[in-house]
């Protein structure tokens, strides 16, 4: 290294040490660069993640309905079969949803048995929701579509797979650790509070429906139904209301403006939801305070239906709005990407091209020099030769004199040029040579003597 | 004019004296001639001129024998006129 920079041209030396000054804006350019594909990468994770859940949340959907109607409308009754059979071939189509999903995001969000055993999540896989749902339904027809106490944990065995599944996704998709103010706050609704609130509207159908049917409401009928209106109060109502409420608020605070989309769909469904919720806790307190229930189950049974339907409305809504979010700040990091690498390559270019230029004016003084002096050393040479030759043998020659002369005070003026250029090159055009000074060239007034 | 013939001149004294020392030397060669490298041609290579620039670049040639090649070239170049 040390020999070839030796014999390197003080040009390719100066550009070497340019490139020494490029190198840390390379790499800080890689990790700018990098950063934000960290970013795009982070975001494009949590619309995986988004895409998995939507399946499930329509096996969540369906598997209640269909729950609801084995319950309350008896494979005996009229009209009900063809209920059912419906309700079954929605949620067939819903888990094939689901093996979509995880076919093509399933490695990408650890759905696979190592990811899933790291987690204690084994079950949670889309085959063993399947199996468990056929399980339900071979059982269910086995009993000839009567219900039992037993089908509840069949139901409760499939919900409670695609609940883990959503917390795992919400876990590797990073969801849970959304890194903007808007889509974090939404991200708990639709991670968390709906499926959580779709979930705890079943649970108190069927509550209310097993004290209704103890004729007079037990202590710990009221007990149950208290706890569920508390609990959707505060679990659900109060967390959405903040979170929801916090989503707008900060949408319009980031990197984009307000999305109107955002805006202007989310707060009617919210309300919708927020609206049956409330009503649904205000028929739970009242059943289990009053002492005479003023509502029947049915009726009961269709408020928390209401305010399970407008629960995934909201997250309908609320999923493709997030989608839409995530979408903004994929492309938001995808232009501040494209432009730091524009601007980047723009300072490269702009440093090489000074550099070049810098180079190019140190570097052609100096070559004039090389250029002059190799051969003027060779002309001095001769010249003392000539004479010498000359006055070895006595003899004067004019015409060689003539242009001996000629020559040296040729080289002479090519000598003061150039160290002219080397002065401004050394002490720069502001600063003059301590012994600056430019005597009369010599080739006209030697060649006008001889 | 074309500068063509006083191109090849000064091509084939830099050969031996470098091209920034080559230029300068066939000019002021044909200056003392009395001629301008806008019409010189090749018939102007008489013996005169012809020993006065091979005088002054083998001022600046080391080697014998390429001072006498460069006179040959440019004896041979006057003849091709």
């Amino acid at each position: 290294m040390a020999n070839s920079s030796h014999h390197a041209s003080i040009g390719a030396k100066i550009f070497l040490v340019s490139a020494c000054f490029s190198l840390p804006m390379l790499v800080l350019a890689y990790f700018v660069v990098s950063n934000i594909g960290d970013n795009t990468k982070f975001a494009h994770m949590e619309l995986a993640g988004n895409a998995y859940q939507t399946p499930l949340e329509s096996v969540l959907k369906n598997v209640l309905e269909h729950q609801r109607l084995v319950h309350d409308c008896p494979a005996a009754t009229s009209g009900c079969t063809g209920k059912i059979a419906a309700a079954n071939e929605s949620v067939q189509q819903a888990l094939a949803a689901v093996r979509a999903a995880d076919q093509q995001y399933g490695a990408t969000l650890e759905f696979t048995a190592e990811g899933l055993a790291k987690r204690g999540r084994q079950t949670a896989t889309a085959a063993n929701l399947e199996q468990s749902w056929n399980s339900l339904t071979a059982a269910l027809a086995a009993s000839q579509g009567v219900p039992d106490a037993r089908f509840d944990t069949h139901y409760d065995d499939v919900l409670g797979i695609a609940g883990t599944m959503i917390t795992h996704l919400g876990d590797t998709s990073e969801l849970i650790l959304d890194p903007e103010l808007d889509t974090y706050h939404f991200v708990v609704n639709t991670l968390n509070t709906l499926p959580q609130n779709q979930q705890r509207t079943a649970h108190m159908i069927s509550t209310a429906r097993d004290a209704f049917s103890h004729g007079a409401f037990t202590i710990e009928d009221r007990t149950a139904l208290a706890i569920h209106a508390a609990l959707l109060q505060s679990m659900d109502i109060d967390q959405s209301t903040g979170d929801t409420q916090t989503a707008l608020n900060e949408n319009k605070n980031q990197f984009h403006d307000a999305v109107d989309s955002f805006q202007n769909e989310i707060p009617p469904v919210f309300k919708k939801w927020s609206e049956s919720n409330s009503k649904l806790v205000a028929a739970t307190k009242e059943l289990s305070t009053a002492a005479r229930p003023s509502m029947t189950f049915e009726q009961y049974s269709a408020l928390a239906q209401k305010a399970q339907q407008d629960s995934f409305r909201f997250w309908e809504i609320g999923d493709k709005n997030l989608d839409t979010l995530l979408q903004l700040r994929v492309n938001y990091y995808d232009h501040r990407r494209t432009v730091s690498l524009l601007l980047s390559t723009l300072a490269l270019a702009i440093s090489s091209l000074m550099a070049f230029l810098v180079t190019r004016s140190m570097v052609v003084p100096l070559n004039k020099l090389a250029l002059t002096l190799t051969p003027g050393a060779t002309l001095l040479a001769g010249s003392i030769r000539e004479i010498s030759n000359a006055a070895e043998k006595g003899i004067q020659d004019l015409e060689t004199t003539k242009l001996i002369c000629s020559e040296l005070s040729a080289h002479a003026d090519d000598m003061r040029a150039t160290a002219h250029e080397l002065e401004l090159l050394v002490f720069g055009s502001g600063t003059p040579s301590p012994q600056h000074s430019d005597p009369p060239t010599m080739s006209k007034s030697h060649s006008a003597g001889l | 004019m074309s500068k063509a013939n006083f191109d090849a001149v000064v091509k084939l004294v830099a050969v031996y004296v470098g091209a920034a020392k080559a230029t300068g030397l066939v000019e002021r060669r044909l200056a003392e001639a009395k001629l301008t490298a806008d019409q010189f041609t090749f018939s102007d290579l008489t013996e005169s001129v012809r020993s006065r620039i091979a005088g002054a670049a083998n001022l600046y040639i080391a080697e014998k024998t390429q001072q006498d090649e460069l006179g040959k070239k440019l004896a041979a170049m006057s003849a091709s006129k």
